[in-house]
């Protein structure tokens, strides 16, 4: 076995005291500058020309291996076959169905807070919608209150393509989490989203940042998810097949399709 | 789902661990080329931003000799290393010897430069934004240059001693590969520094 050895600690703390003399004295570099002559001397004594070694007996020990468990219990099943769980899971089709859902009906809360805090139903369309439009810098609220056309625009698409990705996503995390897609989908999902974009929304978008409700945000959030959520429940579930065609997957019937015969479990 | 069983092929090169010493300081190598990166970007985001002097063309003179000496000792580690790989041991240690020697005119010669700064020009670390940009950077250099002249005088004492033969020549490579670093982060610095 290699030796052991103690100059390495030595060695670190002379180079401790010696960063520390930065802030302290001079006496404390000196010191540490010793300790690092003394460590390297003494660790390079150790290892030069040849490593030090020590000799370790080594006993012979007997090892039986035992168990208390006399029976083992076996798998009754083919072994050509191969068993895929969850046995069931959504399709993916009704993530997008429930993004889709969702999107439409967390427009009301978003129209109610802009209506309850500026009296102005375009307020939140604006502020999404801002983010697309580049004249836009240092609005005052009033112009975010009043109604344009190309905030509706830019904010409609936002809002659709936004829904529409995240549905998938969301039916693409359905079959990692297939039991409870309304706790997914409701409450876990908003809030790391609305997590995610607390912590980025400054550098990304720091006029929308400065003006933006979280209470009322994550509110919309939790809406579009419960919806989404009960969408997918109602959905019903498809058989989990990795090795089925994707058209299958996504929740289409086509007959030319099989899946295939095994004791899917 | 199905699988094909395949034969491995035939490997025509035998396959070997990298050195874990080359491999530690390559690593260290790369944390350290992050650091100087951000000294470097520093200096030249400040460069020209001083709203007072002096300036470095008022007090800067490009230390010439200092960079021949401390390029050179790049060859004469790169002689040493041959040496001991050959166990040519008295070759080696003439070629460390001119090495640390080398690096000591270096480091003198960047002493006697912050000298001239700090007492005939006025320069000191907080005197503008300019001084503050070039003693850290330069300054770092000069800290790894002064670790690797320690290790250097530290293996050129044990050379003295006998301890050192052919059988550490993959350790010294690794402390060569460190000053070739240190060589090559001061052609950065002295072009950012004194040229530009």
């Amino acid at each position: 076995m290699p030796a052991s050895t103690a100059w390495p600690i030595l060695l670190a703390f002379g180079i401790t005291l010696l960063f520390a003399s930065l802030v302290t004295s001079v006496g404390v570099g000196i010191a540490g500058f010793l300790l690092i002559c003394c460590g390297v001397a003494g660790w390079a004594k150790q290892c030069l020309p040849e490593e030090h070694h020590e000799m370790i007996p080594v006993k012979a020990r007997q090892f039986t291996p035992s168990s208390v468990r006399t029976q083992v219990a076996h798998i009754q099943v083919s072994e050509v076959h191969r068993a895929f769980l969850p046995v069931e899971s959504y399709a993916v089709t009704s993530g997008l169905r429930g993004g889709i859902a969702g999107g439409i009906v967390m427009i009301f809360p978003a129209l109610l807070y802009g209506y309850l805090t500026q009296h102005s139903i375009w307020y939140a369309v604006n502020l999404l919608g801002g983010a697309g439009v580049a004249h836009w810098t240092n609005a005052t609220t009033a112009d975010i209150a009043a109604f344009h056309w190309n905030g509706l625009i830019a904010a409609t698409i936002i809002h659709a393509a936004v829904c529409t990705l995240i549905g998938l996503l969301y039916g693409a995390m359905l079959p990692m989490w297939p039991r409870r897609p309304i706790l997914l989908g409701g409450i876990i999902a908003p809030l790391l989203w609305t997590g995610l974009l607390h912590s980025i929304l400054g550098f990304v978008n720091p006029a929308f940042n400065a003006r933006i409700a979280w209470g009322w945000f994550a509110l919309s959030e939790i809406v579009f998810g419960i919806v989404a959520g009960v969408i997918v429940t109602r959905s019903g579930k498809i058989r989990t097949h990795q090795t089925l065609p994707f058209i299958l997957r996504m929740g289409i019937e086509a007959k030319e399709f099989e899946g295939p015969k095994g004791d899917g479990r | 789902m199905s699988s094909v069983p395949v034969s491995h092929p035939a490997r025509s090169v035998e396959w070997h661990l990298p050195s874990k010493r080359r491999v530690g300081m390559t690593a260290l190598i790369v944390g350290e080329s992050a650091i100087f990166t951000i000294f470097v970007v520093a200096y030249v985001f400040y460069m020209g931003k001083s709203p007072s002097g002096p300036t470095p063309s008022q007090v800067l003179d490009v230390p010439i000799l200092a960079t021949i000496c401390l390029l050179s000792s790049s060859f004469t580690i790169w002689r040493a290393e041959k040496a001991i790989e050959d166990d040519r041991m008295g070759s080696f240690t003439v070629w460390l010897g001119a090495t640390i020697a080398l690096a000591a005119v270096f480091l003198t010669n960047t002493a006697f430069e912050w000298k001239k700064l700090i007492y005939q020009d006025g320069l000191t670390i907080s005197t503008n934004l300019f001084g503050t940009t070039f003693y850290s950077l330069v300054g770092l250099h000069a800290t790894h240059v002064v670790v690797g002249l320690f290790l250097l005088t530290s293996v050129f004492i044990f050379s003295l001693f006998g301890w050192v033969d052919s059988r550490q020549s993959e350790r010294f490579g690794v402390v060569a590969l460190y000053w070739h670093f240190v060589d090559s982060a001061w052609i950065v610095v002295f072009t950012v520094v004194y040229l530009i």
